[in-house]
């Protein structure tokens, strides 16, 4: 092959490289590899080195910053931090999921006694977690802006992807583009088809439970944490929303005495 | 409108999304021009995991301090590599540029070499493509790739405004490592991998918009992921130390309250 390439690389050249790579695609081996494959062998050996090794070097490391940077902390404090982290990053995602489950299943049995029960264990989050969050996201009163971060850590806990529209000290807006819990089963269906459409024959469930827990117990659970916040942060109520064939759902923050003095000043 | 996908794919998957990104413009009445970034020599894994094995430790710090993290997606040092010469140098007749790449732990070294040498960026509107092993993890894959690439595009004076990453479903070096990122998969999203593969429902939906938000060019991928601001967060330790401390404050004043005054 020349060590050149001025040549144009056309449309047709790179759906025949395409295709031919198609018939001998790099496949990924099974989890037998490991014991039959010497370079797999080696890749495993690797990266369980690299695991094993950042596994004890983290307490090391937490350990260290507390003897050294922190010294009035205890190990005592080490250990429930580790404790601490695990249960966070393990039972956000379940506790969030059982809230979506709950309401789907509040008719009758547990996911009744659930959902009714589960506006008050968000606020006990609140609550409890309130002064923490506020610390951990550096959330500024008097900006509501900043108080958007914890919208941004529920939608990364959750999987949902969305983007901030407007920004500003007294209103930010932010577009949720997609939701796991709207094409749950539906992959990619923004209308949810599931739901409005008679012949579709997929599960639905989800979609039953789509809008209303994000507009009734999410929005409550924002709206609670906001004015643990700021009296004045509220959420305004969501005029688009994905299952109602909308783009995106809206969240709109806004701070109402910014607001009014935005309006006094202009009037 | 004419739009030149440049892309480089080492184990052929990126090569597959580029095509199909094609076909979606093409289909919509595009002109789309192409561009294999390719190295002058094309290293096997050991060079490449030498290469790379000194960002590992930097990940497993930005665990602990989403600030390190920040600073270090900001700040990593690409190694540079040689490239063949490019057919289309200069990309200031084109209305859209589109890169491509694989995720190799960091952006890989042809598209840094790429960056530098391509001329005529700018004032474009720019839109990133990629596969990777695992899932679209939004620190791990989406943050530490496009991130660095919209950085040194802002410093050439173009902007990224449209992104999708996709899953290859295929590690190149070894398969535990593709185990990980199953398992992550679930954990995370409760999904498995093959859920955001190019072939499934998600890949081609995100594939379309993709394809929507480059046309429409309005939208700036720093802005609206918040990359411009700084994340003054501490980690999960952070927060666990946050929730603990808060716990063991109250205690300590319910003790004082109840017990002590008692007393």
């Amino acid at each position: 092959m020349k060590d050149t390439q001025t040549k144009p690389f056309t449309l047709d050249d790179l759906k025949k490289e395409v295709e031919d790579w198609r018939k001998k695609r790099p496949e990924t081996k099974t989890f037998s590899s490991f014991f039959t494959d010497p370079v797999d062998r080696a890749g495993g050996m690797r990266t369980l080195a690299v695991l094993c090794t950042t596994l004890i070097s983290v307490p090391l490391i937490e350990l260290a910053n507390l003897l050294v940077v922190r010294p009035s902390l205890t190990i005592f404090h080490t250990t429930i931090v580790v404790t601490g982290t695990i249960t966070l990053r393990f039972l956000t995602r379940p506790l969030l999921r059982l809230g979506c489950w709950a309401v789907r299943k509040k008719d009758k049995g547990i996911g009744k006694l659930i959902y009714d029960n589960y506006g008050k264990l968000l606020h006990l989050t609140v609550v409890l977690l309130g002064p923490s969050l506020k610390w951990y996201f550096r959330i500024d009163p008097d900006d509501i802006r900043s108080a958007g971060r914890f919208q941004e850590w529920i939608d990364d806990t959750l999987g949902v992807e969305g983007i901030w529209v407007e920004s500003d000290i007294s209103r930010a807006v932010r577009h949720e583009t997609w939701c796991p819990f709207v094409g749950h089963d539906i992959p990619y269906d923004p209308t949810c088809k599931g739901k409005y459409d008679p012949t579709y024959t997929g599960d639905k469930s989800c979609t039953k439970g789509c809008p209303e827990y994000c507009s009734v117990l999410m929005v409550g659970w924002l709206k609670d944490f906001l004015r643990y916040i700021n009296p004045d942060f509220d959420l305004e109520p969501m005029k688009y929303m994905l299952p109602n064939g909308d783009d995106y759902c809206e969240m709109v923050y806004i701070k109402k005495q910014g607001h009014m003095k935005v309006e006094e000043a202009e009037g | 409108m004419n739009v030149l996908i440049a892309f480089y794919s080492r184990t052929g998957y990126t090569k597959e999304l580029a095509l199909i990104i094609a076909e979606e413009l093409v289909s919509r009445g595009h002109e789309v021009e192409l561009e294999k970034i390719e190295p002058v020599k094309e290293d096997n894994m050991w060079p490449l995991l030498w290469r790379t094995q000194w960002y590992w430790g930097a990940l497993a710090l930005g665990i602990l301090s989403n600030r390190y993290r920040e600073y270090f997606i900001s700040n990593y040092r690409i190694p540079e590599v040689d490239i063949k010469p490019l057919a289309h140098p200069d990309v200031s007749k084109y209305d859209r540029v589109c890169i491509g790449c694989g995720k190799q732990t960091i952006v890989p070294c042809t598209i840094e070499a790429y960056l530098r040498q391509v001329k005529g960026l700018k004032g474009k509107k720019v839109g990133g493509f990629a596969t990777w092993a695992g899932p679209p993890l939004k620190h791990f894959e989406v943050e530490h790739l496009f991130r660095p690439i919209a950085d040194r595009l802002e410093r050439r004076g173009a902007s990224l405004v449209s992104i999708v990453g996709l899953s290859s479903r295929y590690h190149e070096y070894h398969n535990q490592m593709l185990n990980i990122f199953e398992f992550l998969s679930r954990v995370r999203y409760g999904k498995p991998i093959s859920y955001f593969s190019v072939h499934s429902d998600y890949g081609r939906q995100h594939i379309k918009l993709f394809c929507d938000e480059l046309v429409k060019g309005t939208t700036d991928i720093m802005d609206s992921r918040g990359w411009r601001r700084s994340f003054q967060g501490t980690g999960i330790l952070g927060v666990a130390s946050a929730s603990s401390w808060t716990t063991l404050e109250r205690m300590r004043t319910r003790f004082e309250k109840k017990v002590l005054d008692k007393a």
